[in-house]
């Protein structure tokens, strides 16, 4: 169940990674191109970074997934068996626990600036930038939980 | 005293194997509850702000283009047109493997994407005729360190964004450590090639070098491009970034045609999912920032090194003795966003120039991509060479060796050193 919904999500994040990478790059060349011939757009610079932010946030998120983020494997490696998993457990907990901080005060900051203007589109809310910080950790959490299911699994086998 | 905790906390988290990025943001998440004025949700709004910068777009960007140069085969013309070159000379293949890295570096802005695309070709290839393992590990790795030296540099668009310094000065600077250090670990494999009696390539033809020359010509014209955009002002970093990705983009899907569309999503996939890395260990070090800045750290260091040591040659060894110790365990990124606010002040009552103090810090962060633990550029290598990183790091000693003895000339020297970047822009040194 969590590794499917894990699963899923990792596709939903990939797409939504790579779609904002491809607008903030596009972006970034029509600035250029109409600075060329001579009109300057206001909004360019806003949707880029913007953009920038959710695409680096989902891309961080699906790399707990992937377990691509870099860390110390000597106390890993030196270890076997039981000892290495209830690591392993440890480590994913820790993991939860600051996804969870994540998700919590995400939440709150995105309440907080949710009627916050753009400064060039004065449409547009920073609610609709903040929300990529719960979002993010909501998804670390899925992928968090997903690990520490396999690692708890692992652990019942080997007993 | 709640500094020796968080450190304590730091050093067990890590110790433990947490991924280094979670390690810094657990640590401020920690340190900014245990500190009352701040509210807690400063965190998140940190991490938020600290990605909330024009500049930093640059980082994915020129990801990008070095990933398009790899997936797009176009490294590998340029590898064959510099084998054609130094292929003959003794030690050929180790030499060009320096001179590929040298262009490279003038493409992209970071070391990894070199590493891997030229040691992917380069390793084996070096192996299969007849060079030590540990040879065309150590020579790869190391050489791949000059691609964060030479502009285009993602490490000098960071540290340009944070001290406010001119990215155009940081980009004529560079090219002076970098090319001493390519042409020093030439003279190294030279006097190794003798000793050693590395193999010689096959001699090219002149006509075969002139067509390998035309070939590799339009990817040999991204580095003017780029690094003479910005220099001259035509263009921002992140613009150049841009160009260099959309420019690679056209070469490899029209002019060698090595790109196909149906390869464009993996390597969108893999340029977020690298890129995403530092750049999530920077937001979660922007964070931290806060707690260093909340508990006036830069305040403490300059006092200190004003009434205690008061000599800026001091202050430049005891800065590349910390960034090479932090940076055997920390990306260049995370370490310049959490420690370059920290001494910036006190090399600035020093009278030492943000540029030469910019440049000792990348050049030192530079190395740390080949020392264990955590160096990024060995890892790689001796993963494509199959060995392990305790054997490739004392293959890769002797190389480095040569770009430490650059960081000394430049930071003990910067007037003989930089002679020539002065001539173009005479307040680089001030």
């Amino acid at each position: 169940m969590v590794k499917k919904i894990a699963d899923y999500l990792e596709k939903i994040q990939l797409r939504m990674g790579v779609f904002f990478l491809s607008l903030f790059f596009f972006v970034i060349v029509l600035q250029m191109f109409v600075r060329y011939i001579g009109v300057s757009l206001i909004w360019t610079e806003e949707v880029s970074t913007y953009s920038f932010i959710w695409a680096v946030f989902m891309g961080a998120s699906v790399m707990i997934h992937r377990r691509g983020h870099f860390r110390f494997s000597l106390l890993y490696e030196k270890l076997t068996g039981k000892s290495k998993r209830f690591l392993e457990i440890f480590i994913d907990s820790i993991l939860l626990l600051f996804s969870l901080a994540i998700l919590y005060y995400g939440i709150i900051a995105t309440t907080n600036f949710w009627n916050y203007n753009w400064y060039s589109l004065t449409d547009f809310k920073m609610g609709y930038m903040f929300i990529s910080i719960p979002f993010m950790g909501l998804s670390m959490f899925v992928y968090g939980l997903d690990h520490l299911v396999d690692n708890y699994k692992e652990l019942r086998r080997s007993e | 005293m709640l500094g020796v905790y968080l450190i304590a906390l730091f050093l067990f988290l890590m110790i433990i194997g947490v991924p280094i990025a979670f390690v810094i943001g657990i640590i401020a998440f920690a340190g900014i509850t245990a500190a009352p004025q701040i509210p807690i949700v400063t965190v998140v709004m940190k991490m938020f702000n600290g990605l909330n910068s024009f500049v930093l777009l640059a980082v994915p960007l020129f990801i990008l283009a070095a990933n398009l140069m790899n997936s797009g085969k176009i490294s590998k013309k340029l590898i064959d047109f510099s084998i054609a070159i130094v292929g003959p000379v003794k030690g050929g293949l180790a030499h060009a493997n320096v001179l590929v890295s040298m262009i490279f570096a003038g493409i992209s802005g970071a070391s990894q994407a070199d590493t891997a695309g030229i040691g992917k070709v380069l390793i084996p290839n070096m192996i299969d005729t007849g060079y030590d393992k540990e040879t065309a590990v150590g020579v790869t790795a190391a050489s791949s360190t000059i691609g964060v030296i030479i502009p285009p540099s993602i490490p000098m668009i960071i540290y340009a964004g944070l001290t406010n310094t001119s990215i155009s000065s940081l980009f004529l600077a560079g090219m002076v450590p970098g090319i001493l250090s390519g042409i020093g670990m030439m003279l190294v494999i030279s006097i190794l090639a003798r000793k050693r009696d590395y193999p010689l390539y096959e001699k090219s033809s002149l006509k075969k070098i002139f067509k390998l020359g035309l070939e590799a010509f339009p990817a040999l014209m991204t580095p003017v491009i780029i690094i003479g955009g910005v220099i001259t002002g035509w263009y921002t970093a992140t613009e150049a970034a841009a160009i260099a990705s959309l420019y690679t983009f056209i070469i490899g899907m029209f002019y060698y045609k090595t790109i196909k569309f149906k390869d464009i999503p993996d390597i969108l996939v893999d340029t977020l999912t690298l890129s995403s890395l530092s750049l999530f260990a920077l937001s979660a070090a922007s964070a931290l920032g806060e707690l260093l800045g909340y508990y006036q750290v830069s305040t403490i260091v300059e006092q200190f090194f004003t009434t205690y040591i008061d000599s800026a040659g001091l202050f430049m060894v005891i800065v590349i003795a910390f960034f090479l110790f932090i940076g055997t365990f920390m990306d260049a990124i995370p370490a310049m966003i959490l420690f370059v606010p920290v001494i910036l002040p006190v090399s600035m009552k020093l009278g030492i120039s943000p540029v030469l103090l910019g440049m000792v810090t990348i050049i030192t962060l530079a190395i740390g991509l080949v020392t264990p633990p955590y160096g990024l550029c060995l890892m790689i290598a001796a993963k494509i060479g199959n060995m392990s990183i305790e054997r490739s790091f004392s293959a890769v000693i002797m190389f480095i060796g040569v770009v430490f003895a650059v960081l000394l000339f430049i930071a003990f020297l910067p007037e003989i050193a930089f002679y020539i970047p002065l001539k173009f822009d005479p307040y680089l040194l001030f």
